[in-house]
């Protein structure tokens, strides 16, 4: 299911892989914010994704009427973690809508993880 | 005074001297936000975090560098509020660890702990983007380190502090794409100056205060409310007293009413209180010492007048062009409505009106084409932000002043085509020359002239042109600067610190020199600028 946007000369079609992938970019760049984690969390170990991989901890839900969006992260320790998810939220809600043009109307944050020092 | 270290008392005053230069600033900061969201908070909510370490410091009274150390870490991370915010928590927490455990700090231990809050913050970030507060913080510890090299006193390092870190603000623009297509520099980046600024005032035996006027400002906010008013008098007052504290006071009064607000300052406490029992309050206030000035106001019918002349308001007629402008002062006001501004949004240099107040005023305004004067350099940003947001035909027209949208509004043909009235008022601002006289509101220095805070200070066109002690003589100096021998008009509005009579002898003497013209004067009534002069 792709989201769409229509005008006078037919339709334009975004794939959710587009949008998780802007989502994941946008993501990376929070403050707070030192991972995304694989959401294929089995026996409780959380993956810490690579670079090239962020879209794996993003998943997209889209249909003709929404656009709900899940983020797996992993936080610094000794920040303020709900702020962080919150200010991770703003971030990607505007950087999908600027770049796409589509509504968000849900983002989730799971924090799977922190990480103490670096 | 050459002192080379500072102790626990001194380092308690600089962070709440760095935290109140904030405060006092937090609107500025707020409009420069436009990364990583422009939502314009960024000074809010650092200010937010920089309040909550200053509590949790205060409510400890910690006597050692290492229980300062720890209540403005544990402060800001419990208060953090925004990306701007965290990342400030951060800043103080790796300046914190760094401090711990001294006994004083001198200039070695400061660029230490500023380096190692540098990186403490940068640690939390997987691709830490630059031209942000972060290079700000980071630039200005590498900098604090060479420092060292030629610096002993501690006052004349954190003078260069303040110094080197409004360099790499400035540089900021050049680092992020986004500053400088809206032409700003780093909303974050401006409040870690902000703050370092606050410290070393403090240092210099000069220590920031909360101001006041703030408190103006919220009080706009809390009257324009909508709907019920349960309390009905807004009761202000200033008491003079030693006896009772703004704490003991805001104790005291706190059950009977609410937008409370209780501001103390040495020997004087000023409290705003919405209320049903004013004559109470004064007499409990009474029992600790001497009133000062007293205002009440009964809310309700203002609030009914209000909302009458607001029905009054939206009920216009479709016109071709509709007019909002920007003013301060009552009489600016006025002479703005008299050619024909449609709203005119309170505001002006220590006021910026938001997007959202400008959006407010473009839903009002009923015309095809709307046009919209800042006249302020500060709030062209924010009236652009609205045209972009707004359904309507609205054109941003980027006065920097008041005597140019006067001019550009006199140039506008109601019944004309919109190219050729945005034409004819870009000719009409560029032909008006201004001049303003104000005071400085901190030293500095410009072009090699040494200024002080408090001086009278003359500007033409944009530039500093004299100063001085006596209002109308600079004024005067300024007039000389813009008028030339083929002006025809000059205009004089004066502000609401001046008297007629002042202004009536401003205007004989500038008669008399400009023969030529013909010289007008004006109340204005606006704040901050004694005179807004214009020649054409």
């Amino acid at each position: 299911m792709a989201g769409k946007i229509e005008n006078k000369y037919g339709s334009i079609y975004i794939e959710s892989e587009v949008v998780a992938k802007i989502a994941g970019r946008a993501a990376v760049e929070c403050y707070g914010l030192v991972g995304l984690a694989s959401k294929s969390v089995k026996n409780g170990i959380v993956e810490l994704l690579k670079l090239e991989n962020m879209s794996k901890g993003v998943t997209v839900e889209l249909t003709e009427e929404s656009l709900a969006i899940e983020l797996y992260v992993i936080i610094q320790y000794g920040t303020k973690i709900s702020e962080v998810a919150h200010n991770i939220m703003d971030r990607v809600k505007y950087s999908v809508e600027k770049q796409t043009g589509l509504d968000v109307t849900k983002i989730d944050i799971k924090v799977q993880g922190i990480r103490v020092g670096k | 005074m050459n002192q080379e270290f500072v102790d626990a008392k001194q380092l308690s005053e600089m962070i709440i001297s760095g935290a109140n230069n904030l405060e006092n600033h937090r609107e500025l900061v707020d409009k420069l936000n436009v990364f990583p969201v422009p939502d314009g908070d960024t000074g809010t909510n650092m200010s937010l975090t920089m309040n909550a370490a200053v509590e949790e410091l205060i409510s400890g009274n910690p006597l050692t560098i290492s229980e300062i150390a720890r209540a403005i870490s544990k402060g800001s991370l419990m208060g953090a509020r925004g990306n701007s915010g965290v990342i400030l928590s951060q800043l103080l927490r790796g300046f914190a660890n760094s401090i711990e455990g001294k006994d004083s700090l001198n200039i070695f231990d400061f660029a230490q702990a500023l380096n190692q809050a540098a990186q403490m913050a940068y640690k939390a970030v997987i691709k830490p983007v630059e031209g942000t507060i972060l290079t700000v913080s980071r630039e200005t510890g590498e900098q604090s380190l060479e420092l060292l090299k030629t610096k002993t006193s501690i006052l004349e390092f954190f003078e260069n502090i303040v110094q080197k870190a409004q360099l790499s603000l400035e540089n900021t623009p050049n680092l992020l794409a986004t500053l400088k297509e809206a032409n700003v520099v780093d909303a974050g980046g401006k409040g870690i100056v902000l703050i370092f600024e606050g410290m070393h005032k403090a240092l210099a035996g000069r220590p920031v205060e909360k101001q006041m006027e703030e408190h103006q400002k919220v009080e706009v906010e809390l009257h324009s409310m909508q709907g019920e008013i349960k309390f009905t008098y807004c009761t202000e007052f200033i008491l003079k007293t030693d006896k009772i504290d703004s704490e003991g006071m805001l104790r005291l009064i706190e059950d009977k009413g609410d937008s409370i607000m209780s501001v103390g300052d040495e020997d004087l406490i000023k409290i705003h209180i919405h209320t049903n029992e004013p004559g109470y309050l004064l007499q409990r206030a009474l029992e600790y010492g001497e009133l000062i000035s007293i205002k009440i106001e009964n809310m309700r019918l203002q609030h009914e007048n209000r909302i009458l002349g607001e029905a009054a308001e939206e009920k216009q007629d479709f016109k071709k062009y509709g007019i909002i402008a920007v003013a301060a002062g009552e009489g600016i006001a006025s002479i703005f409505k008299d050619i024909g501004t449609d709203r005119v949004i309170e505001g002006g240099q220590t006021m910026n009106p938001s997007t959202n107040d400008f959006i407010e005023a473009i839903d009002k305004v009923d015309a095809e084409f709307i046009i919209v004067f800042p006249n302020n350099k500060n709030i062209i940003m924010a009236a652009n932000q609205a045209k972009e947001l707004s359904q309507k035909n609205v054109t941003v027209i980027p006065t920097q002043n008041i005597p140019q949208a006067f001019d550009a509004i006199i140039a506008l043909n109601p019944d004309g085509d919109l190219q050729q009235n945005v034409d004819n008022m870009r000719n009409a601002i560029e032909s008006v020359k201004v001049g303003d006289v104000t005071f400085s509101v901190r030293d500095t220095s410009i072009g090699g002239q040494a200024i002080k805070e408090g001086d009278i200070i003359g500007i033409s066109q944009g530039e500093l042109r004299s100063t001085g002690s006596d209002i109308n003589s600079v004024a005067m100096e300024v007039l000389e600067a813009i008028v030339s021998e083929d002006d025809e008009i000059v205009s004089i509005f004066y502000g609401k610190d001046l008297s007629e009579e002042m202004a009536n002898r401003l205007k004989q003497s500038a008669q008399k020199r400009f023969s030529n013209a013909e010289v007008e004067i004006y109340h204005g009534g606006q704040p901050v600028y004694y005179y807004i002069m214009s020649a054409e």
